[in-house]
């Protein structure tokens, strides 16, 4: 309870509690907490004006002190409020009181504070916006309002139904009240529970938070075209340094590959082909005895392991520990396809990695002439350490079309397309993910508001 | 207006520190030759279409 402050006591007429004054004279009617009478003031007595039906629990009790903004406010009066015809939509009201300031008050709706004060002048208004202090609102209720119950004192006859106007700009809020008699301004902002808890040391429990304040701060508390220019002079940066970064590509080498058709490479190998492997005639061959002819099959077979089919590039060495390799091909295939194995051999390891490549293209004439495929194909060997290599490459093509040469080039250092594409997802996933978070919280502000423009 | 828009530049620190880790990653990765989709366990190699193009109409 609040000792500094000069008070006034006088007895209910209705329950003889004794109710405790702060601000009389300044104050006109005090409600009582224990009958819910609410009673006008007049020189040291009271009247009975009218009782509340409804019972109410505060959470912060009259005479407490409020110490926010560095003014040292006393309670005075604690009401609870509802809209005309609603059974659903309560909040309470405590009117702080400094003699030497403008009244204030804390608000309270499911959970969530907001801290307010009176503004003595006019503020224009549109009935959809205010601009104020260089800022915009947006009309975000506006409802008859109905108290239901008063304990404490009021400065003025503010228990009668009014209309009430709330307008938001998060943090902040301004709210009209038209009573009969008078309109007032309240200017206020968002109070969060920490500031609360400090404010109001008497504070032990508060309620919990349900949904959205009305001037709640987002959680995406910058705006976000800040985060789109921003994400733009990434991709801005992000686009020049690859274009930089890929200037460092190298040729390393390249070579002509005469590929087999299919057929050539599946046919079954005959006598001729031996004999021919060994530089004798088909007679010759065929007079030799068993075991001298087992002995030719496997010189044979033997000298036709895998790495007699590919065709050996020159070797060339990569020197930083770090590198990726391209390689290029090139086909001229028509309406068929040409592929490709690839093997990078690391001669001081043996270790080697691989892959197949096809070329395919295809074109023909169907309500209009359409082709499809590429006759260039590249690749990427990534992360090759430093050593010295050299490609076993072999390929094969479909049998119906005649011989066609693949050209493939290497190179080292070549743009990796899809790191450029993941960093460019990640950065717009980023932008994206904010402002669905961003609209997913104004979007369940904005369920509450009983207004909108 | 200035202090408002210190503020916001405040805030936007996490953001924009996301795009320099970003910036620097992909420098790293490009420079070293490592290709980021290999965190995904592809190691290998990439496939790219060097004209940028798999087919077309022509009507």
């Amino acid at each position: 309870m609040n000792s500094s402050l000069h008070h006034t006591t006088l007895t209910c007429p209705n329950c003889q509690e004794n109710l405790t004054l702060y601000a009389w004279p300044n104050s006109q009617y005090t409600g009582c907490g224990k009958c819910y009478a609410l009673l006008k003031i007049i020189p040291n007595n009271l009247v009975l004006q009218h009782r509340f039906s409804q019972s109410a629990k505060f959470d912060i009790s009259i005479g407490a002190e409020v110490n926010i903004e560095n003014i040292k406010y006393v309670v005075i009066s604690a009401s609870l409020k509802g809209v005309q015809n609603s059974s659903t939509y309560y909040w309470k009201e405590y009117l702080l009181y400094h003699p030497k300031h403008p009244v204030a008050s804390l608000s309270e709706t499911n959970g969530h504070w907001h801290y307010l004060v009176k503004h003595s002048g006019a503020i224009q208004n549109n009935k959809t916006s205010v601009t104020f202090d260089n800022r915009e609102y947006d009309i975000y209720n506006r409802d008859k309002v109905v108290t239901h119950n008063v304990v404490g004192e009021l400065m003025n006859a503010s228990f009668e139904i009014c209309s009430y106007d709330e307008y938001i700009s998060p943090p902040y809020i301004l709210s009209n009240e038209f009573y009969s008699h008078n309109q007032s301004w309240f200017f206020g902002r968002y109070v969060t529970h920490k500031e609360l808890k400090e404010a109001v040391p008497s504070l032990t429990s508060l309620p919990a938070k349900w949904g959205i304040g009305a001037a709640q701060p987002n959680v995406i508390k910058f705006p976000i075209n800040l985060v789109w220019y921003s994400f733009m002079a990434f991709a801005a940066i992000l686009l020049l340094s690859a274009m930089l970064l890929w200037k460092r590509e190298t040729t390393l080498g390249q070579m002509t590959l005469e590929v087999p058709s299919t057929q050539l490479i599946n046919q079954p190998v005959t006598p001729h082909d031996i004999a021919t492997f060994l530089g004798m005639s088909d007679s010759a061959f065929a007079a030799l005895d068993v075991n001298q002819s087992n002995a030719a099959v496997n010189s044979f077979n033997e000298n036709h392991t895998k790495q007699d089919q590919y065709a050996k590039t020159s070797s060339f060495e990569v020197t930083s520990n770090h590198s990726a390799i391209g390689v290029k091909l090139h086909a001229t295939p028509s309406n068929s396809w040409v592929s490709c194995e690839v093997m990078l051999i690391n001669e001081n390891t043996g270790e080697e990695r691989s892959f197949w490549q096809d070329i395919e293209y295809y074109s023909g004439y169907d309500g209009g002439s359409w082709t499809e495929g590429s006759y260039d194909e590249s690749r990427i060997v990534s992360n090759v350490k430093a050593g010295k290599y050299h490609f076993l490459i072999k390929g094969q093509q479909a049998p119906t079309q005649d011989a066609k040469p693949v050209n493939i080039t290497w190179t080292i250092n070549p743009p990796l397309y899809s790191n450029l594409w993941i960093v460019l997802i990640i950065g717009l996933l980023v932008v994206v993910v904010l402002n669905i978070m961003r609209a997913a919280f104004e979007s369940r502000r904005w369920s509450n508001a009983s207004a909108t423009n | 207006m200035i202090t408002e828009n210190k503020a916001n530049l405040d805030k936007m620190k996490v953001v924009l520190a996301l795009f320099v880790v970003l910036l620097t990653g992909y420098f790293a990765a490009e420079t070293m030759g490592y290709r980021m989709l290999d965190v995904f366990g592809s190691q290998g190699t990439e496939s790219t279409e060097a004209d940028g193009s798999y087919g077309s109409q022509h009507k």
